[in-house]
């Protein structure tokens, strides 16, 4: 344990970046908080609630390269004729898979116990077998120094969800901070070395205050099935806003791009899908799986709670209320799944 | 392959968006296909004005008798007829504008002028390209998936969604009208990132919620008067037919 000044502590990030890692933290930027690579680490904001974007943005960007492959695609007088694999004969493409390179290794400084739980769930559906290798590039050395978070606003939810303190080998750093001074412990080698101490600590943290409580019950996928949520969802203009500042929305789509330069060179790329999106419940045949935003907002809240229960242990929101401040109509999913309790 | 591009009452931005904004893509445009006309840049070929052609790109909106007959001529001529850019799609300023405007009968019969419509109550088009000007990027999108035979797909997703992976703070909460929630995304939210309010020059995005955006505006205290003739700038005929239902 050790009381640093805020200028040791920007000589810690200082270090860290001499040590090769790409340090993001959290910086006041057109009004809003968001999570930034730290090029100018006096711009480090420590006194926050919370942050526009989540470590998501940099551990599955919005469009990501996965690969490029040869296509036989020809020119003809009739146009371009691009041929896809197909099942009769040899696959007509060679496919040539150009990894997006190690980006060298990612530090996040300063971020909420809730964010550290997001780091959390996506590891479980990213890492579980078979790992996705673009994001264990990403992953693999990632460097996180939690700063505990005091008081929450109206919308936080962490202590409701479960989510109010760190996971175990979630933090390498803690920062506590009191008065102008903060209390930095190491909670692991990484994090010792970093301070330059010996000890590996347990991390005893305070829950952080809470200006609501509430009591969600989600467990079941019926109970949220037999809910109604049209008043609710009044001034949903399915805006999807929900679910880009949620830290644990992970689902993406896959499509190939084509150059009008060189046709024959096809780019695979993901990116970031979102469950309000028509695209993404539509299938061949113009048909809608999730039609109106009922269904899509009974959607999201079953994958939340129910789905990631079953499927990772986890409750899937880390209670952090991002899409309840980032929404323009500030939609409540609350009070639609459990009751205020204080 | 051949490509015609027209242009119809319009101030020619797109045409000229397609050949500043191309880059190398404009070169590979050239090589790969048959340009049989590209108004400001080649005369049409073969002495018809009206080219037979696989894909016609039309800027514009349909404002005098004039282009009502080209517009038809072209139809008759091309196989696929996309409409590039807001003019072509909704009308654009020039609907509401005409509209408005308080020219006599008889002005308005000497100069062939009507009342300005989007391409789509004239013919009937194969595929719309929103955008003032039209994005090069899902120009190139549309033409590559439109010769592979599959049909282009239009953003689905709202400025909004842009504007929150964007990372900038919501103009509504600043008190401005922002026509963000119903407005067709694909713009990378150019306008709002700078901090100027969305203004919808893609039209309303497929989805668009007109009661649920007015039930926004309310509870964030600004007036839905305010919004109304913000939604007649760019969205012309389409937002006639969103404020229908």
């Amino acid at each position: 344990m050790a009381k640093l000044s805020w200028q040791e502590i920007l000589g810690l990030i200082q270090e860290l970046r001499k040590r090769g890692f790409q340090v993001v933290g959290p910086s006041s930027e057109g009004g809003v908080v968001k999570l930034v690579p730290l090029e100018d680490e006096t711009k480090l904001e420590t006194d926050y609630v919370r942050t526009l974007n989540s470590p998501k943005d940099f551990l599955l960007p919005d469009k990501e390269r996965l690969f490029r492959y040869k296509s036989t695609a020809t020119i003809t007088s009739y146009g371009l004729k691009i041929r896809f694999p197909t099942v009769e004969g040899p696959c007509p493409i060679t496919i040539v898979p150009e990894y997006s390179p190690p980006i060298g290794k990612l530090a996040f400084f300063g971020i909420h116990p809730c964010m550290a739980n997001s780091i959390k769930y996506l590891d479980k559906v990213m890492l579980s077998d078979p790992a996705d290798p673009y994001y264990k590039a990403r992953r693999d050395g990632l460097f996180i120094a939690v700063l505990e978070c005091a008081e929450g606003d109206e919308y936080c939810l962490c202590k409701s969800v479960g989510s109010d303190k760190v996971p175990k080998g979630y933090a390498d750093l803690s920062i506590r901070k009191e008065g102008d001074d903060f209390i930095v412990k190491a909670s692991s080698p990484m994090g010792s070395s970093l301070l330059m101490e010996e000890s590996v600590e347990e991390i005893e943290e305070p829950s952080p205050k809470m200006k609501e409580e509430y009591v969600i019950d989600a467990t079941d996928e019926k109970t949220i099935e037999t809910k109604d949520p049209t008043t609710l969802l009044e001034g949903c203009t399915l805006c999807s806003s929900c679910t880009v500042v949620c830290p644990t929305c992970y689902c993406s789509d896959i499509q190939d791009r084509f150059s009008l330069m060189d046709p024959s060179n096809v780019e695979r790329v993901r990116m970031r899908m979102s469950c309000q999106r028509r695209s993404y419940s539509s299938i061949a045949g113009n048909v809608l799986f999730l039609k109106t935003k009922n269904d899509r907002f009974k959607w999201r809240m079953k994958h939340k709670f129910p789905f990631s229960e079953k499927m990772y242990g986890m409750s899937g929101c880390v209670g952090c209320g991002n899409c309840i401040a980032f929404c323009p109509s500030r939609i409540d999913f609350r009070s639609f799944l459990g009751r205020r309790v204080a | 392959m051949k490509l015609a591009f027209y242009s119809l009452t319009s101030c020619e931005g797109c045409l000229t968006t397609l050949i500043t904004k191309l880059g190398p893509d404009i070169e590979g445009l050239w090589n790969n296909f048959d340009i049989d006309y590209f108004k400001l840049v080649r005369e049409p070929v073969g002495g018809s004005k009206f080219p037979k052609a696989d894909i016609a790109f039309v800027e514009g909106a349909v404002v005098t008798n004039l282009d009502r007959e080209h517009l038809q001529e072209i139809r008759k001529n091309s196989r696929f007829v996309v409409a590039i850019g807001t003019c072509a799609s909704t009308g654009n300023i020039a609907y509401t504008a005409s509209r408005n405007i308080k020219l006599g009968k008889k002005a308005l019969s000497v100069l062939e002028v009507r009342e300005a419509e989007p391409l789509s109550s004239v013919i009937a088009l194969d595929y719309e390209l929103n955008g003032c000007p039209v994005n090069a990027d899902e120009f190139v999108d549309g033409l590559l998936r439109l010769v592979n035979g599959l049909e282009p797909i239009q953003p689905d997703f709202s400025v909004c969604y842009q504007c929150k992976l964007a990372g900038n703070a919501c103009l509504l909460d600043k008190k401005q009208v922002c026509l963000g929630p119903i407005a067709m995304g694909g713009c990378d939210a150019a306008c709002t990132s700078v901090g100027s309010p969305c203004l919808a020059c893609r039209g309303p995005y497929i989805e668009a919620d007109l009661k649920a955006y007015f039930k926004t505006l309310e509870n964030k205290g600004l007036k839905v008067e305010d919004a109304k003739p913000l939604l007649q700038m760019f969205m012309g005929k389409k937002i006639k037919e969103v404020l229908k239902e």
